[in-house]
C-alpha cells in the first residue's frame, strides 16, 4: 500500500479528532441551506393574490437561488475555506507536529494531498449533504424537485470553486509564513492587498487633484484588482448573480459562463501547485519564525508599508488639506507601519530597524508625492490642450438636469397617484446618453475650451484663497471631457461663476448638439416612445387628450429646436408638459431598473400600469405650442398678468422667530397694491428645471389661490417690489429668514 | 549502518550542524552527548528525515534520508517532546503508528505498557513527563524500526525506569536487532549502555569513540616512588596528566595496560594501583587533551 495511502488511512483513524469540525460545518451548512429554505422563503400569505402562480414561482426560485449562491453561502465556503487551510496545514508553524509528521515514513507530496484532500472533504460533505437535505426543505416551500436539481447542482460547482481558490489562498498563507498570527494576516493580505491598494489609488486623483472628475480612470490600475482571489471569487458570484437573477438567462449555459467558471477552477489548481511547490522546499526548522521564504520579507514589508504611506496621505488629506498634517502623519504612519512588519516577522524589538536605508526611501517618497500632489507639480489642474489638438469636446453642467421625473400610477383609469423622484436619471441610460453632447464645431470648441479656462482661474482662486465651502454662490460644477487627436480623451470637472460664461454658455445653448443634449426628448423616436402628455401648472395636472398627443408633441419639439437664451434668460417657464415613458419604453431606452421599479410598484398597490414622466418646459415663446393647448381649452394662468381672474392670492411662508424656532405663516394678499405686485410678477412654482440664466425668485415664499375651484402654486420673481412685499410679511409676523450665523 | 559525511546545517547566521563525519554501526548503541545548541537535535532531524541538510550528506545503509520513504520506515524517532492525537491513549497512537510500521507490535506493546503501570486506554495528555517519555520510549522499541532514535528520551525518568527501559532496549538489541541512537546531554547515563559515544560541541564532533577502546587505552595509576625519583624520571609511558598529594601521584597515561604494568614496575614503586576509569573521567582526560574544559561542555 502507498504511503499516500496510509496517510489518508491516517486522516481517517485520525477523523475522531475532525468530528467537532465536520459537527461544525454541517451545523453551518444545515442553516445556511435547508433550514434558511424552510424560514426564509417567503410563504403564501406574503405574496399578493393578484400574483399568478408562474409569478410566485419565479420569486420563491429567486429566493431559493439567493440562498444557494448569493453572498450567504459564498462567504461561507470562502471563509471555511481559508478556516480549513489552517486547520490542515496549520501544524507546519507548530515545532512539535512537524517532527511527528515529518518523520513518518511518508513523502512531503503525499502528505500534502492526504490533508489536502482531508480538507476538502471536510467541508464538503456536509455542503453537498445541507443541498441534499435543502432539495427536500425547498419542496416543502413549493418548489419541485425538476426546478431545484439543476440550481442546486450549479451552485454545487460554482461554490466548490469558489471553495477550492480560497482554500488554496489559505495553503498559500500558510505556507509563506510561521507563526499563527503571521498566517492569518498573510491570508487577508492574500485576499484583499490588491483591491484595497486599488481603492487608495483610485481615490487618489478626487482627494488631490480639484478637477478631478469622478469616474475617469488616471491611473491604469484595474488590473490591480484582478489580481486578488477576493475579486476572483466576487466574479464567481457575479457569474452566479447573472446566472439565476436574470430569470431568461438561467436555461441557457452560455460560453462565456463555461469559460469563467472553467478558468476559476484552473485558477485554484495553479494555486494548489505553487501550494505544492511552496511546500516541497519549506524550510520546516522555521517553524516559529514571522516569514519562511527570506526573499519575501522585504517585498511584503515593501508592499505594506507603501500602502501604509498610500493609504495614510489619502486619509489626511480627505480631512485636512494643511500639508504640514498630512506630512507629519504620513511619515509617522509610515515609519510605525514599517516597525510594526519588523516586528511581526521577528518579535525582536531591537530589530525593528534593521532596514533604516529602505524606510528612508519609502519616507522621502512618500513625502515627494506628498509635496508634489499638494502643490499641483505635474500641472493636473492646469491641463488645457491646445485647440488644434482637439476634436470634440463634451460639456456638462453637473447640477444642471433639464427635466425632472415623476411617477405616476393610474387606478382607475380616471385618477393617478403621483409622487416625485430626485432626478437621477437622464432621459434615457445615463450611462449611454440618446444624444452624446459632443461638440465638434470650431465655435463650440472654442466655447467649451474658454469655460474650462475660467473654471481653471476659479480653481486656482480657491487654492489661494482657502477651501470650495467659501466658494461663490453664483459658482456651478460642470465636467469637460476633451476628445483629443489620436483617440485619447482627458476629462476635468471645474466650478464656474455663471455670469461668467454667459456668452460662451449660449454659443452652445444655441448650437444643434447642445440643444439635443440638454434636451433628450429631441433625439428620440417620439412616435414609439412617448405615451401619455400632461400639461402642469401650478401644481395642476391635466392630462391631454390621446387624439392631440401628437400634434402637441411636434408643435413642442419644434418650438424647442427654435428656442434661444433670449427665450430664457430671466424668465420662468409658464408651464411645463410631462412626457410619459411606459415601462416597455423604458426598457427599449436601457432603462431596466427603473422599469422594474414602476412596475412593482404599480403590482403591489394598484390594479393598473403606471408611467414614469419626464418633465419639460413650457416657455410664453412656444407659440405654436401654446396655440394647440389653447384650441383644447388649456391657457397658462401664471406670468406676466395672465392671473387676472383671481384676487384670491394667499402668501405662505417659514423663517425663524426670535428664539431660533421654526415658524410657517399663511395670510391672504388683501391691500390692492400687493396684489397687483403678485399678479404681476407671480410665476410657475414648482418647475424643477434648472435654468442658470433664468430668473431669481423670492425664496422661501409661496404664493396660493384659487381659480373655479382648482387649487395653484406660485411663486414670484424676485425684484425691489416683491422684496418689499415679502420683508412687510416678515416683519408683521416677527420672524427672520435666516438665523444669523454666530 | 548509518553515515554522516560533512553534514552542515545552518540557521541563519548560526552554524547549528558544522560538518559532521561519523559513523553508526548496526548492533551498537550510540550516544551522543552535547549541551544544550550543540546540535544534538538537529543531527536527528536531518536523520529523521524532517529537514534537509544545507551541506553532506546522510545515509542509512547506504541510501540518503530525505523523501525516502523505504529508508524513514527503518527509522523510528522519538523526539524530546513528543506529539500525540489531542485526547489520544497510547492504544490509538499504536494503531495510528502501526499504518506506517509494518512490524509494529501492537500486542507486545501492550504488555510492556502493563509491566511498566501504564494504562493503555488512559489519555496521554493526563500521563506526567515521566510517563509520557516511558510511554513514547514502549513505543519506539516495540515499533518494530531497525534504528530507533531517542532525543533526550532519558531526561526525565527516574532511575529505575531509567534503569528497566535501558534493559529493554539491549534485550531488543538482541532480539529484534534494533539499534538503538541516544542523544543526551548526560554522559552519566549512558555510561553502562553505549557501546560508542560521540561528543557534539558548536555543531562539530569533537570525538568519537568506541568505549571498549576508550577504556582500554586509557588508565589511571596511582603510584608512589623510591625515594630520589621523580615522575619525570619515569620514561616509556605516555602520561597525559598528573597530579599528587605529596608523595602519591595519581597518572593518566595512555597506552595499553600489560606495557605500562612493566614500564612502572621495572622502576620498582614503593606502591602503585591501576584504577579504573569512568566514562566522564576518560572524556575528561579526552578533551583536556584537546584543550577544553569538560565541565564547559557537558554538565
Amino acid at each position: 500500500m502507498s504511503s499516500s495511502r496510509l496517510f489518508s488511512k491516517g486522516k481517517k483513524a485520525d477523523f475522531r479528532r475532525e468530528i467537532p469540525w465536520f459537527i461544525m460545518y454541517c451545523l453551518i451548512f444545515v442553516f445556511a441551506i435547508p433550514i434558511a429554505y424552510l424560514f426564509g422563503m417567503p410563504g403564501d400569505s406574503t405574496f399578493e393574490a393578484a400574483l399568478s402562480l408562474a409569478e410566485k414561482n419565479k420569486r420563491l426560485f429567486n429566493y431559493a437561488a439567493d440562498i444557494l449562491g448569493m453572498g450567504g453561502i459564498s462567504v461561507i465556503l470562502m471563509g471555511t475555506g481559508l478556516l480549513e487551510a489552517y486547520h490542515e496545514f496549520g501544524y507546519l508553524h507548530r515545532k512539535q507536529e512537524i517532527d511527528f509528521f515529518h518523520s513518518l515514513p511518508v513523502t512531503r507530496r503525499q502528505m500534502f494531498f492526504g490533508r489536502f484532500t482531508n480538507g476538502v472533504k471536510t467541508v464538503l460533505v456536509p455542503y453537498i449533504c445541507a443541498l441534499l437535505t435543502g432539495l427536500i426543505s425547498a419542496a416543502l416551500t413549493g418548489l419541485s424537485f425538476k426546478e431545484m436539481l439543476p440550481l442546486t447542482c450549479t451552485a454545487l460547482v460554482l461554490n466548490t470553486g469558489v471553495f477550492l481558490m480560497s482554500y488554496a489562498v489559505g495553503i498559500l498563507a500558510v505556507m509563506l509564513t510561521g507563526r499563527a498570527l503571521t498566517g492569518i494576516l498573510g491570508m487577508a493580505v492574500l485576499m484583499g492587498y490588491f483591491p484595497m491598494l486599488s481603492v487608495v489609488l483610485d481615490s487618489t486623483p478626487s482627494v488631490w487633484f480639484d478637477t478631478y472628475k469622478a469616474g475617469t480612470e488616471i491611473l491604469p490600475i484595474r488590473w490591480l484588482l484582478e489580481m486578488s482571489p477576493c475579486t476572483q471569487l466576487i466574479r464567481y458570484l457575479n457569474v452566479f448573480q447573472s446566472r439565476f437573477m436574470m430569470p431568461p438567462a438561467y436555461d441557457a449555459v452560455t460560453a462565456g459562463f463555461l469559460i469563467r467558471v472553467l478558468l476559476g477552477f484552473a485558477a485554484a489548481a495553479v494555486l494548489v501547485l505553487i501550494d505544492l511547490k511552496l511546500y516541497d522546499m519549506r524550510p520546516l526548522e522555521k517553524a516559529g519564525d514571522g516569514m519562511i521564504f527570506r526573499k519575501t520579507e522585504p517585498v511584503i514589508r515593501v508592499l505594506l508599508v507603501v500602502f501604509a504611506a498610500l493609504g495614510t496621505m489619502q486619509f489626511m488629506r480627505s480631512i485636512s488639506d494643511r500639508l504640514g498634517w498630512v506630512l507629519f502623519f504620513t511619515l509617522a504612519v509610515t515609519a510605525l507601519g514599517h516597525i510594526l512588519v519588523e516586528l511581526i516577522y521577528r518579535a525582536d524589538p531591537k530589530k525593528v530597524l534593521r532596514h533604516k536605508v529602505e524606510l528612508g526611501v519609502i519616507l522621502l517618497a512618500a513625502a515627494a508625492l506628498i509635496l508634489i500632489l499638494h502643490f499641483d507639480l505635474t500641472g493636473y489642474n492646469r491641463y488645457l490642450p491646445k485647440e488644434e489638438k482637439i476634436e470634440a469636446a463634451e460639456l456638462h453642467f453637473t447640477n444642471t438636469s433639464n427635466q425632472d421625473m415623476v411617477w405616476q400610477v393610474d387606478t382607475s383609469g380616471e385618477e393617478y397617484v403621483s409622487w416625485s423622484q430626485e432626478p437621477e436619471y437622464w432621459f434615457a441610460d445615463p450611462e449611454k446618453p440618446v444624444a452624446d453632447g459632443l461638440y465638434k464645431e470650431a465655435e463650440e470648441i472654442g466655447a467649451v475650451r474658454a469655460i474650462a479656462e475660467k473654471g481653471i482661474e476659479y480653481c486656482e482662486e480657491i487654492r489661494k484663497n482657502g477651501t470650495q465651502e467659501n466658494a461663490d454662490e453664483a459658482a456651478v460644477p460642470l465636467s469637460v471631457t476633451w476628445h483629443l487627436a489620436g483617440g485619447k480623451e482627458v476629462s476635468r470637472s471645474y466650478w464656474v461663476r455663471v455670469p461668467e460664461i454667459h456668452d460662451e454658455y449660449e454659443t452652445l445653448f444655441d448650437s444643434e448638439t447642445g440643444r439635443n443634449y440638454m434636451f433628450p426628448v429631441l433625439s428620440i423616436d417620439t412616435d414609439t416612445m412617448i405615451g401619455e402628455i400632461q400639461y402642469e401648472e401650478c401644481g395642476n395636472v391635466i392630462r391631454l387628450d390621446k387624439n392631440v398627443r401628437e400634434e402637441v408633441l411636434d408643435a413642442y419639439l419644434m418650438d424647442l429646436r427654435a428656442m434661444n437664451m433670449a427665450d430664457i434668460e430671466k424668465k420662468a417657464p409658464v408651464a411645463m408638459l410631462r412626457i410619459g415613458l411606459s415601462p416597455e419604453m423604458l426598457r427599449k431606452l436601457g432603462l431596466d431598473d427603473m422599469a422594474e421599479d414602476l412596475e412593482a410598484a404599480a403590482a403591489v398597490d394598484f390594479k393598473y400600469g403606471g408611467d414614469a414622466f419626464f418633465r419639460y418646459p413650457l416657455y410664453d415663446s412656444f407659440a405654436r405650442t401654446l396655440e394647440v393647448l389653447e384650441r383644447e381649452g388649456i391657457t397658462p394662468v401664471t406670468v406676466y398678468e395672465k392671473t387676472a381672474a383671481t384676487e384670491n392670492f394667499e402668501v405662505n411662508g417659514w423663517g425663524f422667530d426670535q428664539n431660533g424656532n421654526e415658524q410657517y405663516f399663511s395670510d391672504a394678499v388683501t391691500t390692492p397694491d400687493d396684489i397687483e405686485t403678485v399678479r404681476k410678477y407671480l410665476v410657475l412654482g414648482d418647475y424643477s428645471y434648472y435654468n442658470m440664466y433664468g430668473p431669481e425668485t423670492v425664496p422661501d415664499l409661496g404664493i396660493s389661490w384659487s381659480v373655479d375651484g382648482k387649487d395653484y402654486t406660485g411663486i414670484l420673481l424676485d425684484n425691489e417690489e416683491t422684496q418689499e412685499l415679502t420683508d412687510r410679511y416678515y416683519r408683521e409676523h416677527q420672524l427672520i429668514r435666516n438665523i444669523p450665523v454666530k | 549502518m548509518i553515515t554522516a559525511q560533512q553534514l552542515t546545517k545552518r540557521f541563519d547566521d548560526v552554524t547549528a550542524v558544522n560538518g559532521i563525519d561519523l559513523v553508526m554501526e548496526e548492533g551498537q548503541v550510540f550516544g551522543l552527548i552535547g549541551t544544550n545548541g550543540a546540535g544534538k537535535s538537529t543531527f536527528f532531524r536531518m536523520l529523521a528525515g524532517i529537514i534537509r541538510p544545507d551541506e553532506g550528506t546522510i545515509r542509512v545503509d547506504g541510501e540518503a534520508v530525505f523523501e525516502n520513504e523505504a529508508v524513514k520506515r527503518k527509522l523510528f524517532y522519538i523526539s524530546d517532546d513528543q506529539f500525540s492525537f489531542a485526547n489520544a491513549t497510547p492504544e490509538e497512537m499504536a494503531e495510528y503508528y502501526r499504518l506506517f510500521y509494518p512490524a509494529f507490535d501492537c500486542e507486545r506493546l501492550y504488555k510492556i505498557l502493563d509491566d511498566f503501570g501504564l494504562d493503555k486506554k488512559r489519555k496521554i495528555k493526563t500521563f506526567s513527563k515521566g510517563m509520557k517519555k516511558q510511554a513514547s520510549l514502549l513505543t519506539g522499541i516495540c515499533s518494530g524500526a531497525k534504528y530507533l532514535l531517542l532525543d533526550e528520551t532519558f531526561d526525565g525518568l527516574d532511575p529505575v525506569m531509567r534503569q528497566a527501559a535501558k534493559s529493554l532496549l539491549a534485550s531488543n538489541m538482541i532480539d529484534a536487532g534494533q539499534t538503538p541512537i541516544i542523544a543526551s546531554h548526560n554522559l552519566r547515563e549512558l555510561e553502562d549502555i553505549c557501546d560508542h559515544v560521540g561528543l557534539l560541541h558548536k555543531g562539530g564532533i569533537l570525538l568519537s569513540k568506541d568505549l571498549i577502546t576508550l577504556r582500554e587505552g586509557l588508565h589511571r595509576i596511582q603510584l608512589v616512588l623510591k625515594e630520589g625519583m621523580r615522575i619525570r624520571d619515569l620514561t616509556g609511558i605516555d602520561i597525559i596528566k598528573k597530579e599528587n598529594r605529596g608523595k602519591v601521584y595519581t597518572l593518566t597515561v595512555r597506552g595499553d595496560e600489560t606495557d605500562i604494568r612493566r614500564v612502572i614496575e621495572s622502576y620498582e614503586p614503593v606502591f602503585y594501583e591501576v584504577i579504573p576509569l569512568s566514562l566522564e573521567e576518560i572524556f575528561i582526560s579526552e578533551t583536556e587533551v584537546a584543550g577544553y574544559e569538560l565541565k564547559s561542555l557537558i554538565f
